[in-house]
């Protein structure tokens, strides 16, 4: 059985699904697995989409979680229901809901989540307790994170200087960093379904008008944007004080920070809000019956509450069920790192992510338009229009 | 054994018939690899670009010549074509001058030679997707190398690939560092076969250095000049890998080109009909473009 994965992030994560992998194949001797590293997220939907048009598909994949809907279309996958369905009655219950949502399509669980994240606030602690009289001076407490937007301004005012920015919102996701905001803002980008588009709404363009203002009118965010892969490095480089980032840079900024670094909530408007992200198992059409069986057998492996424990751990993703945060190895860890815990806390707030037929060229053109926000060659009203139209091109 | 197989050789040449046919038959290997992997997927290409073929439309469905037109009307389209024309008219002329002037000075040097070719050709020895790693990092606008220097001479730094102003000068910049080792050595080989009696009866002319490189060596190295422009063209229109790895065609699609452009409509929208159109067009303009330089520049080639 082939089962084609993508690592998302930085660090050494192919040994591990290896060594996981090695374990499964061990303990059942009719099934073998061949894990298959098929690059990024980008990578492993054109390698899976490739494969799929060449009638020979993986048997499973991890893909982003946003390309559920075209796979579907496709008609590439399979949905797991049936699965469920036989086994106990209650055996999705310690999955995170936020987490099952984005496969939970046309009335049926299409995917089951493996590697799963939300965006988090870096912010580093040093900086706050270099600045902490200024802070104090502003009525700020230097011993905790911004809570709310306007802090967030008011914050970053005081800890840019002349050598380093108060915030760094990267580039490249910048549109599930944008889809967070809008949930802030009790808004939403697109619906459920992936059938309308809201970029226009009210709320989401004061979502884009905070945005441009933390560039050009309080100055405290950099106006060219900053890489999405490069931003954890500026960040343990001390460029900024704050950072918007996945909780898969959690192990890279450990690592490398020379500083005490926090973690939080994004700061709220409205409410908290979040969209999540990651990676899905999705099972393959066209394959014989059995490798689909073995397939689901590996999907339970891989996500029960030891090795979504474990993988936690070595990942710095969210575990996918309630349940893995009640193992020792777990417990032990969220003691020690605190900051493990926030994603997870912060899932109480957090939507799926959006997600429709064609999603790639949504996602395209919304981190194109939010680039040319960001640097100020448009205005938010434009920038919001634009990709309003262009995403209702894509949805017809 | 070797010479066994040279008189073997010399043996079947020696047939009339396998005399005429064996040039061919050496040509085989490298003709079948051509028609399957180049001209195939040419004519392909231009066949499958006249049907819409995408996420909704999993059968091609002919649509004649409606993926150009709807190219024309594409803003980023016309963005894409303008890059590469930009990228093109930046790096051809500086590529071409610097190249051919390091390879004179190399040329007119007889101590540490070696050593000057090796430093110059060495760009060329690193793989691009390291190079391309490596200048993500000097570029880095707020810990990068670059800026840091700039700045210890009082220069304000700037966000060079993060910005979409600078963006697409600064991977030129890359380009032109890591291109002009390998173009200076096949002057360098070009320079070999200039008669050395020619610099000294210019020189006894009263000819000064410029004079006599613009009179004596030019005109005697066009052939590789033509060379040289036609490869640079045709590398300029290909220019992918630097613009995945270190920008992805942004920020803001500023340095989006053609090729890159082909591959995300094709593998990452899943627009086969688009990309293959995109692919046409590609290999028809490099196509024309090639001709009109052969004939224009054949004129002035002197092959003795």
């Amino acid at each position: 059985m082939t089962f084609y994965y993508p690592v998302g992030v930085a660090g050494d994560l192919a040994a591990v699904v290896d060594d996981m992998t090695d374990e499964f194949n061990e303990k059942h001797d009719n099934i073998t697995v061949q894990p298959v590293y098929s690059g990024d997220y980008d990578d492993t939907m054109q390698r899976v989409q490739t494969a799929v048009m060449g009638g020979d598909p993986p048997d499973l994949a991890v893909v982003e979680i946003s390309e559920a809907h075209s796979l579907i279309e496709m008609d590439a996958t399979i949905p797991l229901t049936e699965f469920i369905e036989e086994e106990e009655e209650d055996f999705l219950d310690p999955y995170y809901d936020a987490f099952l949502a984005n496969g939970n399509l046309y009335g049926e669980q299409w995917t089951m989540p493996f590697q799963r994240s939300t965006p988090v606030f870096y912010y580093n602690k040093d900086h706050f307790a270099e600045k902490s009289e200024e802070l104090e001076a502003e009525g700020l407490d230097p011993n905790r994170a911004p809570e709310t937007w306007d802090e967030l301004v008011e914050y970053a005012e005081v800890l840019t200087t002349e050598d380093r920015w108060g915030l760094i919102i990267p580039g490249g996701w910048n549109d599930w960093i944008f889809e967070a905001f809008a949930y802030q803002n009790d808004a939403q980008l697109l619906d459920d379904e992936g059938s309308e588009a809201y970029f226009t709404d009210e709320n989401v363009l004061e979502a884009a008008e905070f945005w441009y203002d933390l560039a050009h009118e309080y100055e405290v965010m950099p106006d060219e944007v900053r890489t999405w892969a490069g931003s954890p490095t500026d960040f343990v480089g001390e460029a900024s004080s704050m950072l918007y980032n996945s909780t898969g840079a959690l192990p890279p900024i450990f690592d490398g920070a020379d500083f005490e670094v926090g973690v939080d909530f994004m700061p709220r408007n409205e409410t908290y809000g979040a969209a999540v992200g990651g990676g899905d198992f999705h099972v393959f059409q066209d394959i014989p019956e059995e490798n689909q069986e073995a397939a689901w057998e590996f999907i339970k492996f891989m996500t029960s509450p030891e090795n979504a424990a474990d993988w936690s751990v070595e990942s710095g993703y969210v575990a996918v069920r309630e349940d893995a945060y009640e193992v020792p190895e777990m417990v032990e860890h969220v003691e020690e790192n605190p900051a493990r815990a926030v994603a997870r806390d912060q899932l109480e707030y957090a939507h799926p992510k959006m997600g429709a037929v064609g999603y790639q060229q949504i996602r395209e053109v919304t981190t194109d338009y939010l680039d040319e926000l960001m640097e100020g060659n448009i205005s938010p009203e434009e920038a919001m229009e634009t990709i309003q139209m262009e995403v209702e091109g894509v949805l017809r | 054994m070797f010479s066994i197989l040279q008189a073997g050789i010399y043996k079947i040449k020696d047939s009339d018939y396998i005399k005429n046919i064996f040039p061919y038959l050496l040509l085989l290997p490298s003709g079948i690899f051509l028609v399957t992997f180049t001209y195939y997927p040419i004519f392909r290409s231009i066949y499958l670009s006249l049907f819409d073929w995408d996420l909704w439309t999993p059968e091609p469905e002919f649509v004649g010549l409606g993926n150009y037109q709807e190219l024309l009307n594409d803003a980023l389209f016309l963005r894409v074509i303008r890059n590469n024309l930009i990228y093109l008219i930046g790096t051809i002329p500086i590529v071409i001058v610097l190249s051919l002037l390091l390879a004179i000075i190399i040329n007119e040097r007889t101590r540490f030679r070696e050593f000057y070719e090796a430093a110059a050709f060495s760009p060329t020895l690193v793989p691009m997707a390291a190079a391309a790693m490596l200048w993500v990092f000097i570029y880095n606008p707020d810990i990068g190398i670059l800026n840091r220097v700039l700045n210890m001479f009082g220069i304000p730094g700037t966000a060079w690939i993060n910005s979409s102003r600078t963006a697409l000068p600064s991977l030129m910049v890359v380009m032109i560092w890591k291109n002009i080792g390998y173009y200076m050595v096949l002057f360098l080989a070009g320079l070999q076969s200039v008669d050395p009696n020619l610099y000294e009866s210019a020189k006894i002319n009263g000819a000064n250095w410029f004079q006599r490189h613009w009179h004596v060596t030019l005109p005697q190295i066009t052939p590789t000049l033509l060379f040289v422009i036609i490869v640079n063209i045709i590398q300029s229109f290909r220019v992918f890998d630097i613009v995945h790895i270190m920008t992805q065609g942004g920020p803001a699609n500023s340095t989006n080109v053609l090729v890159y452009y082909i591959y995300q409509q094709t593998f990452r929208f899943w627009n086969m009909g688009l990309g293959n159109t995109l692919t046409a067009i590609m290999a028809i303009v490099l196509f024309i473009t090639i001709v009109i330089i052969m004939r224009f520049l054949k004129k002035l080639v002197h092959y003795d």
